[in-house]
């Protein structure tokens, strides 16, 4: 079975070049399209539906939505309504969402396994064409139903960093996006998530394993680090510090990094960041390391590889090279 | 003024320059929406395509475009670019 490939873009840049870029990876053996969602950059639908414009064949999905700042019903309906206008290519993805980003916008984020569980059974339901009314422990629905049909049983991936996430999204998903870049913590994800899968007496082929990582290629590593430096500044700062140093990376640097990062000093958050981070929390390097690093990851049991930011020091180079040079190595 | 065989290289040159151009807000959403049709149509190489790329190459980073094309032997191109920058922008005599 090959490798599927997909690629993440952030629509902090404008529709036109998200678009160009999707052709682009479209053209270059992409299969997957992922647009993230946070509320400081342009709206996550109408990026994709801009993508699914101007492509023909690419799976485009949210990478990911949040149960918290839409209600599932019009997560529902957006995801409906683009499955119209790219019929049989959108999935949906979904995750717990990030408490800093909620916090900035007043949203409580409570119980995020029962909010997730439940915003995919209110999905299902609505995108079935049922009329719902749901009693449960997050989300209270008297009684809603579509005025149109959705033509299909659109998938459902669940994006997933902590253990019970990754059971449950192993359980009830059609995919699940493993937040995650190292060998290490893709392996204990894939265990977690084919537990679920065991538990729900599903077939690990039921289930689309993806390794959803921070990824920046050059052929010069000097401009793939570059890129890939900021990205894991951020990760590094907003990581436990149980998994700084199951990565063997002290804490109190982390600090720094996020001390620099919160007094807007990028220069010094920047500066701070390691090899051992930068191999931690990202894939980054010439073609061939990609391509080395890929090929562990596909030993222990992904089936999509996700290409996610910074994807390169130049996207337009960068999906070139995965596609001139990464994708075919994983052909068959 | 680009030879034939000339036309799929300066198109991917343009696209390069349109997709790192920082000042995204000087695209017109006509001309963007154009520009994707002919990439999604295969025809970003074709005398319609290198108009509308090099129209938006120009108003987005004149310089670069004006580098890129020197790259690829255009310098004729480049020249005529250079004039054009502040009289009137392009014209099909361009391609």
């Amino acid at each position: 079975m090959p490798l599927k490939f997909g690629i993440e873009f952030v629509p902090k840049e404008p529709y036109w070049k998200i678009a160009a870029y999707a052709i682009q990876a479209e053209k270059n053996g992409f299969n997957n399209l992922w647009i993230t969602d946070h509320f400081g950059n342009r709206n996550v639908y109408v990026t994709l539906a801009a993508v699914a414009v101007y492509t023909n064949k690419i799976t485009l999905g949210t990478g990911v939505t949040n149960p918290w700042m839409v209600n599932p019903v019009i997560t529902a309906q957006a995801i409906g309504t683009l499955d119209e206008l790219a019929p049989g290519r959108v999935v949906l993805g979904i995750g717990a969402g990030d408490k800093t980003t909620l916090d900035a916008v007043g949203v409580e984020m409570g119980k995020p396994l029962a909010a997730v569980k439940e915003t995919i059974e209110i999905f299902r339901k609505m995108t079935a064409g049922e009329s719902v009314a749901y009693q449960g422990e997050v989300f209270k629905i008297a009684g809603a139903k579509f005025n149109f049909t959705i033509k299909r049983k659109i998938p459902v991936y669940v994006g997933a960093q902590g253990p019970k996430m990754l059971e449950m999204a192993g359980k009830i998903g059609d995919g699940v996006l493993i937040n995650a870049s190292h060998p290490s913590d893709v392996e204990y994800a894939v265990k977690t998530i084919n537990e679920g899968i065991k538990q729900a007496g599903k077939k690990p082929s039921d289930v689309d394993i993806t390794a959803y990582t921070s990824f920046s290629v050059n052929e010069d590593i000097k401009k793939a680090l570059k890129a890939a430096s900021p990205v894991v500044a951020f990760i590094v700062a907003g990581s436990p510090a149980a998994v700084l140093e199951k990565h063997g990376i002290n804490p109190a640097k982390a600090n720094e990094i996020g001390t620099a990062l919160k007094a807007g000093d990028f220069g010094k958050a920047i500066g701070a960041v390691t090899p051992e981070m930068i191999d931690a929390f990202s894939i980054c390097g010439t073609p061939d390391m990609c391509i080395a690093r890929i090929a562990e990851l596909r030993k222990i049991g992904i089936s999509q590889f996700v290409a996610g930011s910074p994807v390169g020091a130049n996207v337009k180079v960068a999906i070139d090279l995965i596609g001139s040079k990464i994708i075919p190595q994983f052909k068959d | 003024m680009i030879p034939a065989e000339k036309w799929a290289p300066v198109s991917e040159q343009l696209i390069g320059v349109i997709l790192g151009a920082k000042n995204d807000e000087k695209m017109p959403n006509a001309l963007a929406n154009m520009i994707l049709l002919h990439m999604k149509n295969g025809t970003a190489s074709s005398k319609a395509g290198l108009l509308a790329l090099l129209e938006a190459a120009v108003l987005l980073d004149a310089e670069k475009t004006v580098a890129a094309l020197g790259e690829l032997q255009m310098l004729k191109l480049a020249e005529k670019i250079v004039q054009q920058m502040y009289d009137g922008g392009l014209t099909k005599n361009a391609t």
